[in-house]
Formats: C-alpha cells, sequence, structure tokens
C-alpha cells in the first residue's frame, strides 16, 4: 500500500469517530505521543478591514508531546513550516511568507515549545510556552479543549486529539505590514491529533 | 430640493421605488470563503474550507429585504493536506467531478432594524436541494474600502447541515453533522 493509500485508509477511519473511549485513565494521558500532520490543523484568523474575520492555515506541522497525566507534568514541542502556508489565495500566500511577515526564507520554522502544563481533574486545560516566529521568542498561554484519547480498532494504534486555541500580536513579532488595514490580533486554532511513540527511537527531535 | 426630486422619483416610480433603495453587492473572492467542521467535536475529523466562493447579495435595509446567490467551487476544498482534499473532492464526500458547484440561494433574508442577521434559502450539494437557514453574524460595512474606495460589508454566515440529507454516508454518528461558516466580504457594485 502507498503511504498515500496508507493516510487515506487512517483517515477514514478516524472519520468514522472509532476512538475507543478511554479518555480519563492515567494509561490514555501518560506517554510520549507524535503529532500525525495528515489528521492536524493550524489555522490562524484575523480581521481585515474592520469587517470580514480572514482564516489561512499551515499544512505542515509536526510535533512530540510528553505527558505525564499523573504527576502533571510533561513537554510539547510543536514545529510549523512557514512556507506551508494557504489562505486559499496565492499571492497572498507569498505575500505572507515574504520578508516582511514570516519571512519564511530566513525563518523556516515556527516553533511552540512549553514544559509548563496545566492540568485539572479531566486532564490537559492549558498550556504556558513560548512561540517563535521570524526569531522572535514570545510567551503565550494555549488553552486545551476537548482532548479525546483512544485506539483505532484496525491497527491498535492509541492517539489522542484535542483543540488548542490562543492568540498572539502579529505585531509583537515585527510583522507590522498593513497595520491596522488588517488586524494586530491573531487567533490561533489548532486541531491536533497525535499516537503514542510506541519505540522511543521512533521519536523525532523537531 | 434634491431630497424633493428623489421623492417625486420615487412616487413615480412607484412599483420599483425600493429599488431606489436596493444595493447590489458582489462578493469579493478573495475575503469570502467556507469553512466546515464536524458540529460535535471530534478531534480526528479535520476542518476544511473552500477557497473559491462567489457570489452576490442585494440589500435594501430600509424595507428589510433582500437577496444572496452563492456558488461555491467544490473543487477548492483545502483541507490540512494535499491528500485530505483529494479524498474530500472523491465520491465519498463531495464528488467534485461530478457536482463542480455547491450553491446557496435565498429571497427571504431577515434584519435586526437595519443589520443583516439571517437568510433563508436552498442550499445544492452534491446535486441535491434541500431547505436552509443561516445565522448571520457580524455584518459591519464601511463607507470606503481604501482599495476600491467602494463601500464595502462583511459578515459571517453559520448553518450546520447533515451530509446524510446530501447522499453522503456518514461513517460514524459524530461526522453526520457538519458546521459551516462563510466569511464574506462584499464591495457595492
Amino acid at each position: 500500500m502507498t503511504a498515500f493509500g496508507c493516510g487515506r485508509r487512517i483517515f477514514a477511519l478516524l472519520l468514522s469517530a472509532c476512538w475507543l473511549a478511554a479518555s480519563g485513565s492515567a494509561s490514555a494521558d501518560s506517554g510520549t505521543f507524535r503529532v500525525d500532520p495528515e489528521l492536524t490543523s493550524a489555522e490562524f484568523a484575523v480581521m481585515h478591514l474592520g469587517i470580514s474575520k480572514q482564516r489561512g492555515r499551515f499544512e505542515r506541522t509536526r510535533g512530540t508531546i510528553v505527558l505525564d497525566g499523573e504527576g502533571k507534568t510533561g513537554s510539547i514541542d510543536f514545529v510549523i513550516d512557514a512556507a506551508s502556508v494557504n489562505t486559499g489565495w496565492t499571492l497572498r500566500d507569498a505575500f505572507l511568507k515574504s520578508e516582511d511577515m514570516l519571512d519564511a526564507e530566513r525563518f523556516p520554522a515556527l516553533r511552540f515549545h512549553s514544559t509548563r502544563l496545566a492540568f485539572d481533574a479531566t486532564g490537559l486545560i492549558g498550556v504556558d510556552g513560548e512561540i517563535t516566529l521570524r526569531g522572535v521568542t514570545r510567551p503565550v498561554r494555549l488553552e486545551v479543549k476537548r482532548v479525546q484519547c483512544g485506539a483505532i480498532p484496525d491497527d491498535g494504534r492509541e492517539g489522542c486529539g484535542a483543540s488548542v486555541t490562543g492568540r498572539i500580536s502579529r505585531r509583537a513579532f515585527g510583522m507590522d505590514f498593513a497595520y491596522p488595514l488588517v488586524g494586530d490580533d491573531v487567533e490561533l486554532d489548532f486541531g491536533v491529533t497525535a499516537f503514542r511513540v510506541r519505540d522511543e527511537g521512533e521519536t523525532e527531535t523537531p | 430640493m434634491k431630497n424633493l426630486c428623489c421623492a417625486i422619483a420615487a412616487f413615480l416610480l412607484i412599483p420599483s421605488a425600493s429599488l431606489l433603495a436596493q444595493e447590489t453587492y458582489v462578493l469579493d473572492a478573495l475575503h469570502t470563503a467556507t469553512s466546515f467542521q464536524t458540529a460535535q467535536f471530534s478531534a480526528a475529523m479535520p476542518r476544511g474550507s473552500f477557497s473559491k466562493t462567489s457570489g452576490k447579495v442585494t440589500l435594501d435595509r430600509a424595507a428589510q429585504r433582500g437577496s444572496i446567490e452563492v456558488v461555491i467551487d467544490a473543487a477548492s476544498v483545502v483541507s490540512g493536506t494535499p491528500q485530505r482534499a483529494e479524498v474530500l473532492r472523491s465520491g465519498e464526500f463531495f464528488d467534485t467531478g461530478h457536482f463542480p458547484s455547491i450553491t446557496f440561494t435565498s429571497n427571504q433574508l431577515s434584519f435586526d432594524s437595519a443589520t443583516l442577521i439571517g437568510a433563508t434559502g436552498e442550499l445544492t450539494l452534491r446535486g441535491v436541494t434541500r431547505p436552509l437557514a443561516l445565522t448571520i453574524t457580524n455584518f459591519k460595512c464601511i463607507p470606503v474600502h481604501p482599495l476600491t474606495r467602494k463601500p464595502a460589508c462583511g459578515a459571517e454566515a453559520t448553518a450546520t447541515i447533515k451530509t446524510s440529507d446530501f447522499g453522503m454516508t456518514p461513517r460514524g454518528p459524530d461526522t453526520d453533522h457538519i458546521a459551516i461558516s462563510v466569511v464574506i466580504e462584499a464591495l457595492l457594485q
């Protein structure tokens, strides 16, 4: 089976909402998980002219999540390929990748790193970390909601999915262009799916 | 004097008097996009969007009337990765080879004073036409668009549909209901 075929199969399986309910148990939210780029969305939204909220996404992400649900500790490393920005308009994407904005040639990766994870009785609820964008590092708080963990019946792979949101000031990272016609406040909205790494050797350093 | 002339003109043209106040806006395709995701959150269901959405809106805010015509290019779907987009274009989902367009039309707009807040019309998806009510929020207009120098309006329209109503076979109970959101920017013609 080709890589594409395999990805397609997993996609279809997950669409069938066949996560086996396992959330809440210590085993489900402890371990090392690798972000599945095919099942992870990295979206952003910003006001345009004060009349519409324009959305875009990055198509290439990777990362590693280490969770100790019992000890309520862990770490998250998440990397976005700056050149993978897609807003549905080639000209706008080229502008976003240009020196004035993401400067993707000089700074190919957007990075998020955290070792400060917040848990409540239900599990992971927030992450305090740093975003590095255009070589500038700033603190950011991300909210984590709707964590679902379980296994794919087909191959037994265990994974977790979650909705992760936050907001940043683009100007704080030196992206001033077209302000205030295009707003400063950028909403971040990630749908992250990550699968448990069975063999520690599988873990990539992002 | 000018007002009086207008009043007389309106009086003389009673059948089309309301048209004097009717404005036609054309969607700015570059700042209009339709996105969707499962209504009941499923981490595994990737969100997606259609980057090519066109159409027009007529508004008579004084008379609280108007119409909406929106055409979505089904093949313009993006969903995180090109592979996912390909799956969504397939016969299992939007079947874009057979049904290249998704359309919504409405002649029944609802207003809160002069603010557009809803539209009831018909959605055609995969060749199936069904009634659909859109909730419209964040309707805002500016008198001068900085580039085109024309009046412009923005809004967000949302609705929830059942994919099984449109000939798709949901693979699970929580993937049948899909929340749709259309971000609209439109320029006065």
